[in-house]
Order: structure tokens, then C-alpha cells, then sequence
């Protein structure tokens, strides 16, 4: 069986690096980007199986912009998206856009637990 | 400006008290009824007398007496409608004056037939016209008094003399004297002068005291008028105190100022202008009445502005003509403006000048010395009001840089060790490659201590935020226990994993989830911290219980472990602040002693409880309710 792809998009590279180690030793292939823009860029040249997104970036709307635009491309919004906030809970699922073709699983608050990413991850990429 | 302020103002009290005592006949009138109700008693008095005395066996020319009294009775009516409707109408004093005038002239008239018909010169009525002369000196000015009492003595006289000559009949009582005077000409010549005489000198003490009595009566008119005055002013005063000050917003005060000034000095506009940092300059804040390009006319420096810098010295300032007045910075301006006269004082604040208050007039020589000093009043209160919403404002300054700097240490605090936590799992899971067991020693305590530091910063951070009221207190919002319950308990699935721990989350299976009024980033807080407290002190191979259930309207919550306990000493302090109890201490290192603290305190926000209960070794159950929400519209919720 082929490989599974996994994009995180995140500004912090110590977390980047700290979640591509865990995901890698499960064996899944891990790219990354460290903006919204940036992420797009790779998605279009490689579209990821599933997408690590934190939501507050170096601008605090990177992550929602980013949504919104995976949303608007029939391609991009078919991979699932898993949040990653440093708020505690779910309230900012609330503020995000309720769009049909917004493609979020879930939101996660961080630090992430390597075995909770773990089974996160394998959930959401069957 | 009195009567601008009587005109402008609506005080139902006061204008009925000024209404009176403006009225100064109001007295008088009373006096012309009183005059009334004397006259019916003497209309009366006549006919009563009259058969009376037919009775006592006296001799009377009856009839003519009867008609007299009857007479006096008629004209009464007549005088009595007049004034009635006289009062109906708008008062009208002169018409009152020259009815009273026609009174008197009619008693008179009457007195002299009472007397005649009476004997004459032998008739013991006369002595009637003394009352009449003192009531002519309370009705009528002093030289109607004397022309009155020189009627008196000219029809009494003009009668006594006419029946001494025989030319009018004399009519005596009969068997009231032993025989006839009226033909004495001592008797006549004596009674005369003494009658003339006495009335004259009753005339002239009576309207002497009468002088003296209307005199005083003007007195307390003018001083209840003033009285009436300052007692306006200070319920105004009063007024717009207090409307300026209920409100904290600076602009709004300064705004309510102007806009109170204008309506209770009856002006053309109010400006307040504040100092600027420097004390050189003063800036426009508010201004009523006045067209936004004079408002933003131009910078007034002080420098230049006389009538400024001596209005802040503490003096009032009124410029009586602007065309004339040297200390106006821009006067050119305020003449295009309509602006002839403006009166200046200063704002006085504690620490010295705000800056001034300003009014302005388009007539010429328009404010007085009253003037200056009642703005001086409105001034001093419009300074608190003003210093009041001035450390208002500092207030929510600082308020907003303590909240910022909360939000700096939890972003710039809270992130970093996160990240940090994160790489140490990394490596202490060997998922950055296989450690030896005394590397995994150290990762896992450098780990330990990351973890302890994250709870730390987190717990006093909304510690902080509550006790100091720093936090935004968000609206309670219908939250799902039920969800709640099931996120904390699915985030302790590994750590209690890890320690071969049974986590079992136990909700009433068939009933739809719990909803109760909070936060769910609260209520998260609240129960992540008893289970990390069960799990954490709870030996490998125990049991954590998390119980939900529905008991008479409140959501209960236990959360059950089988760990080391708390003793009863221990119990007591449990909810204190950074108190942790000595077995707690012995088992795990780290610990803040605050979890327990805020999770109290979210719980009671929220009109709940949270109770404990323990043995030491046995476990321990905490229990927490909250009250249930009624059926929330639109189904289930967050």
C-alpha cells in the first residue's frame, strides 16, 4: 500500500519538527509549510492525504483565510483538515465559516500528545 | 435672565410661588372681599337694629331705615358679582381700585341716610364713619384717604347744617333724648369740630401705619422674590449637577456641561476648551450652540489669548463688546459669528486649571456680576464631574494594558513552553530514535518539570484573570456536559493508560446530554483538573470514575478514585490557595495547589457546588453540581 501523505502548516519549526518525528516513525510521509500560502502551494503540487493546520500563524487569520481558500477549490477541500489551536477548547470552531465545503475533522488544542496525534491521524485517514 | 430662567424652567412649585408674589394685589383683594363679607353684616345689622329698636319702644322712621339696609344689601350683591368676575379674569388691579372706590363712595352715601333718618346731629351712628375711615386707609392710597374723609366731614356736615337751617327736615328718635340738640348751635358747632377733627387725625395715624405696613409688605416681596430666585438657580444647578455627573465618559460630561449651560443661562452658546500637556494651548472638547468652523476657528494659544490667560488665573472675564475688546485671540472671527459679549471663567481642578467654560451672547454688555459667579458654581461642579470621567478613563487605560500584558505572558509565556513539552515528548517517546534508558531518565524528568510549568502558567494565569477581574466575563452560554465529560476523559486515555489505570466515563445512557449555563472552556477546566488530580494521585493499577447523572434539577458530577486520599486536617484546606495536603506533597512533586481553587471558583460562578469526600488510602469522591438548564431552543448546542 502507498504511503500516506500528511502537510503540517505551521509557523512554529519545533513543533513542525516535533510532529514530523512522531508521524514519521508511524511511518507516513510528511511535508510541510510554514504559511497558509505556502501550504496551498503544496497541496496544489501534491495533494496531501490529510492536512495538520495550525490556526493562529504569525497573522492571527492565516488559518482561517487558508481554510476558506482550500474550501473554495474543488480539489483541495476533498483532504480533510485537522485544526490544531493553542486555545483549550472548541470555541474557535465556532468563529470559523460554517462553509458546506469546508472540510475541517476536528479541532485539537496543543500540545498534542505524540500517541493522541497518532490516532487522530490514523482515523482520519481511512 | 431671571425671567429667562423663570421662562425656561418648569418648576410647578416655584411658578406658583413666584405667580403669587408677583401679584402684590393679591393681599389688596383679599382686603376688598373682606369689605364684603363686612358689608352683608352690616346690611343685616341695620334691619336687625332697626325692629329691634322698634321693639325696645323707640320711635323710628322705620321705613326709610328698612330701605337703607336693604339698599346696602343690594349694592353688596352688585359689588360682589364685579368682583367675582373681575378675579375670574385676568386680575386687573386699576379695575379692582376703581370698584373700591365706588364701594366706599357708596357706604358713605349710605352712612350719611342712616344718619340723617337717625337724628342728625343728635344720632350716635356717626361715630360709624371712624371704622370706615381706617377701612378707606387699608383699601386706598393715601390721598384718596383725605379727599375721602373730606366727603365725610362734607356730607355729615353738609346734613347737620342743612337740618339746622331747617331746610331739611330733622328726623329724631323718638325718646332717644330728654329734648332736641339740633338746633344748639354750641351743640352743633362743638360736635362738628371735634367729629371733623377726630376724623382727620384718625386719617392721618391710619395711613401713616398703613404706609409703613405696605412698605414692609414690598420688603418681603423683593427678599421672597430673591429667595424664589436663588432657590431656582440651585434646584438648576442642582439639576444639571448631577446630570453631568451620571455618566463616566468624558465626552458625554463635557457634552451634558455645554448643553445644561446654554439652557439654564438662557445664552447663545457654551464652549469648554481644556489645557493641552504643554499648558499652552486649549483645545475645543465641546461647544453648544456654535457652527463648526468658529469651533474649528483655529489653535488658541494661550499666549495670545489675554482673556484666557486671566480667566485661568482664577478670575471671571466678561467681554462686554468684542467689537472693543482687546483679549480675544480671534475677534474678528467671533463677530461673523453673531458674538458680542462672552464671559469666560476657568475650570478649576485640583491640581490647578482644566481649562475654561465659555459662554457667548450676540447682545452687547450682556452678562453680570451674578452671571459670573453662578457659571463660576456651574463650573467648579462641571470640574469634578470632568476630573471624575478624566481618572475614569486612566482607569480603563491601565485596565487595557494589564489585560494586554495578560494576553502577552499567555501567548508569549504559554507558547513556548508548549513547543518545548512537545519536543520532549518527541524524544522521550523515541520517536526521534531509541534512548537509553538514563537518557530516557532525564528526558522524561526535563519532561516532568515542562509539564508542571505549563499547569503553573495556566492556573495563575486564569487565576489572575478572575481575581482581578481581567478577563472579559463571557456571557453563560447552554453548555453539553455530556461532551465535556467525554473530551476531558478521552485526553487521559493514554496518561491513565500509561499508568494501568480503568478510566470509565459513566453517563446515563438512554436520558439526552445534561445542558447546564456556563463556559465549555470553563467547565473543561474545571473537571480536567479532577481527573489529572485522579489519575495523578491514584497508584498504578487503580480506578478513576467519571459519573454524570440528573438528581432533583442539577447535573452531579463524581469523579471517583481509588488513590492515596486526603486526610481529615488535610480536608479543611483543601480549597485554599497553593495549599497542597502533606500526602499529595509526598507522592508527586510537582503541584500548584491552585486547581482545586479554580475550579471552586468557576464552579460557584456558575451557582454550583463542588464538595469533597475522603479517607486517607481509601480514594477519594469529588463531587460537583450545577443547575440544570431548562429545554434549550434549537437542540443541542456547542
Amino acid at each position: 500500500m502507498e504511503q500516506k501523505r500528511i502537510l503540517i502548516v505551521d509557523d512554529d519549526d519545533d513543533l513542525v519538527l516535533a510532529h514530523r518525528l512522531v508521524l514519521e516513525s508511524a511511518g507516513y510521509v510528511v511535508d510541510e509549510a510554514s504559511n497558509g500560502k505556502e501550504g496551498i502551494a503544496r497541496m496544489q503540487e501534491q495533494l496531501p492525504d490529510l492536512v495538520l493546520m495550525d490556526v493562529m500563524m504569525a497573522n492571527p487569520l492565516d488559518g482561517y483565510y487558508t481554510t476558506q481558500q482550500i474550501a473554495d477549490d474543488p480539489l483541495l477541500r476533498q483532504v480533510p483538515i485537522l485544526m490544531i489551536s493553542s486555545i483549550i477548547t472548541t470555541q474557535y470552531a465556532e468563529a470559523f465559516p460554517t462553509d458546506q465545503y469546508l472540510n475541517i475533522v476536528e479541532f485539537i488544542s496543543k500540545p498534542v500528545a505524540p500517541q493522541m496525534l497518532l490516532a487522530k491521524v490514523k482515523r482520519y485517514l481511512k | 435672565m431671571d425671567e429667562k430662567i423663570a421662562r425656561e424652567l418648569s418648576l410647578p412649585e416655584g411658578c406658583e410661588l413666584v405667580e403669587k408674589g408677583s401679584n402684590a394685589s393679591q393681599e389688596w383683594l383679599n382686603s376688598l372681599w373682606w369689605l364684603i363679607r363686612l358689608r352683608w353684616l352690616a346690611g343685616v345689622s341695620v334691619l336687625v337694629a332697626t325692629w329691634g329698636a322698634g321693639l325696645w319702644g323707640l320711635n323710628l322712621a322705620a321705613g326709610p331705615l328698612y330701605a337703607i339696609g336693604v339698599g346696602i344689601l343690594g349694592y353688596n350683591v352688585f359689588f360682589s358679582r364685579q368682583l367675582t368676575r373681575c378675579c375670574r379674569s385676568s386680575i386687573s388691579t386699576p379695575r379692582a381700585q376703581v370698584s373700591a372706590r365706588l364701594q366706599i363712595t357708596a357706604d358713605w352715601v349710605a352712612m350719611t341716610l342712616l344718619i340723617h333718618f337717625s337724628g342728625g346731629v343728635e344720632s350716635p351712628l356717626c361715630l360709624y364713619f371712624f371704622f370706615h375711615i381706617i377701612l378707606a386707609a387699608i383699601l386706598l392710597a393715601v390721598r384718596d384717604v383725605y379727599l375721602f374723609t373730606g366727603l365725610a366731614i362734607f356730607l355729615f356736615g353738609g346734613n347737620v347744617l342743612l337740618e339746622y337751617a331747617g331746610i331739611l327736615p330733622h328726623i329724631a328718635i323718638g325718646g332717644f333724648l330728654p329734648a332736641p340738640l339740633y338746633q344748639s348751635p354750641l351743640y352743633v358747632s362743638g360736635v362738628l369740630l371735634f367729629f371733623s377733627s377726630t376724623l382727620l387725625v384718625i386719617a392721618y395715624l391710619t395711613t401713616r401705619a398703613t404706609r409703613q405696613l405696605r412698605e414692609r409688605e414690598a420688603e418681603a416681596l423683593t427678599l421672597s422674590r430673591d429667595l424664589q430666585r436663588t432657590y431656582r438657580r440651585l434646584q438648576t444647578l442642582y439639576t444639571s449637577a448631577q446630570v453631568v455627573s451620571s455618566t463616566l465618559e468624558l465626552q458625554e460630561v463635557l457634552d451634558r456641561l455645554t448643553r445644561k449651560t446654554v439652557e439654564v443661562m438662557g445664552v447663545k452658546a457654551c464652549v469648554i476648551r481644556l489645557l493641552d500637556k504643554t499648558g499652552t494651548r486649549l483645545n475645543t472638547v465641546s461647544g453648544h450652540g456654535l457652527s463648526e468652523s468658529y469651533l474649528q476657528k483655529g489653535v488658541l494659544l494661550l499666549a495670545q489669548s489675554l482673556m484666557d490667560r486671566e480667566a485661568l488665573a482664577g478670575e471671571a472675564v466678561a467681554v462686554d463688546d468684542v467689537a472693543t475688546d482687546g483679549r480675544l485671540q480671534y475677534p474678528e472671527a467671533a463677530l461673523a459669528e453673531g458674538i458680542r459679549s462672552i464671559l469666560t471663567v476657568s475650570l478649576p481642578g485640583r491640581q490647578g486649571p482644566l481649562g475654561v467654560i465659555r459662554l457667548y451672547c450676540s447682545r452687547v454688555q450682556r452678562f453680570t456680576a451674578e452671571d459670573a459667579v453662578f457659571l463660576s458654581t456651574m463650573a467648579t461642579h462641571g470640574s469634578i464631574a470632568i476630573e471624575n470621567a478624566l481618572a475614569y478613563q486612566s482607569l480603563q487605560t491601565l485596565e487595557e494594558a494589564k489585560r494586554k500584558f495578560v494576553l502577552m505572558v499567555t501567548h508569549e509565556l504559554r507558547a513556548p513552553v508548549g513547543v518545548v513539552r512537545s519536543l520532549l515528548r518527541t524524544l522521550e517517546g523515541g520517536y526521534a530514535g531509541h534512548l537509553e534508558d538514563s537518557q530516557h531518565d532525564l528526558a522524561a524528568r526535563a519532561l516532568r518539570r515542562a509539564d508542571f510549568l505549563q499547569t503553573l502558567i495556566d492556573e495563575l494565569l486564569e487565576l489572575a484573570a478572575y481575581k482581578t477581574g481581567l478577563r472579559e466575563v463571557l456571557a453563560p452560554q447552554p453548555v453539553n456536559v455530556n461532551a465535556v465529560l467525554g473530551n476531558v476523559v478521552e485526553r487521559y486515555a493514554v496518561p491513565s493508560a500509561e499508568k494501568h489505570l480503568t478510566l470509565n466515563l459513566n453517563l446515563d445512557a438512554g436520558a439526552p446530554p445534561l445542558m447546564v449555563a456556563a463556559t465549555e472552556a470553563e467547565l473543561d477546566r474545571v473537571f480536567t483538573n479532577l481527573v489529572s488530580n485522579a489519575v495523578k494521585y491514584t497508584p498504578e493499577g487503580g480506578a478513576v470514575t467519571v459519573r454524570l447523572q440528573s438528581v432533583m434539577g442539577r447535573a452531579q458530577i463524581e469523579v471517583t478514585d481509588s488513590g492515596i486520599g486526603i486526610s481529615e486536617e488535610a480536608l479543611e484546606h483543601l480549597f485554599e490557595e497553593f495549599y497542597r495536603a502533606p500526602n499529595a506533597r509526598a507522592a508527586v512533586k510537582e503541584g500548584t495547589g491552585l486547581g482545586l481553587v479554580v475550579a471552586k471558583d468557576i464552579v460557584t460562578r456558575y451557582g454550583g457546588s463542588i464538595q469533597v469526600q475522603s479517607q486517607a488510602g481509601q480514594g477519594t469522591t469529588f463531587t460537583v453540581t450545577l443547575p440544570i438548564l431548562a429545554e434549550s431552543p434549537g437542540g443541542e448546542a456547542t
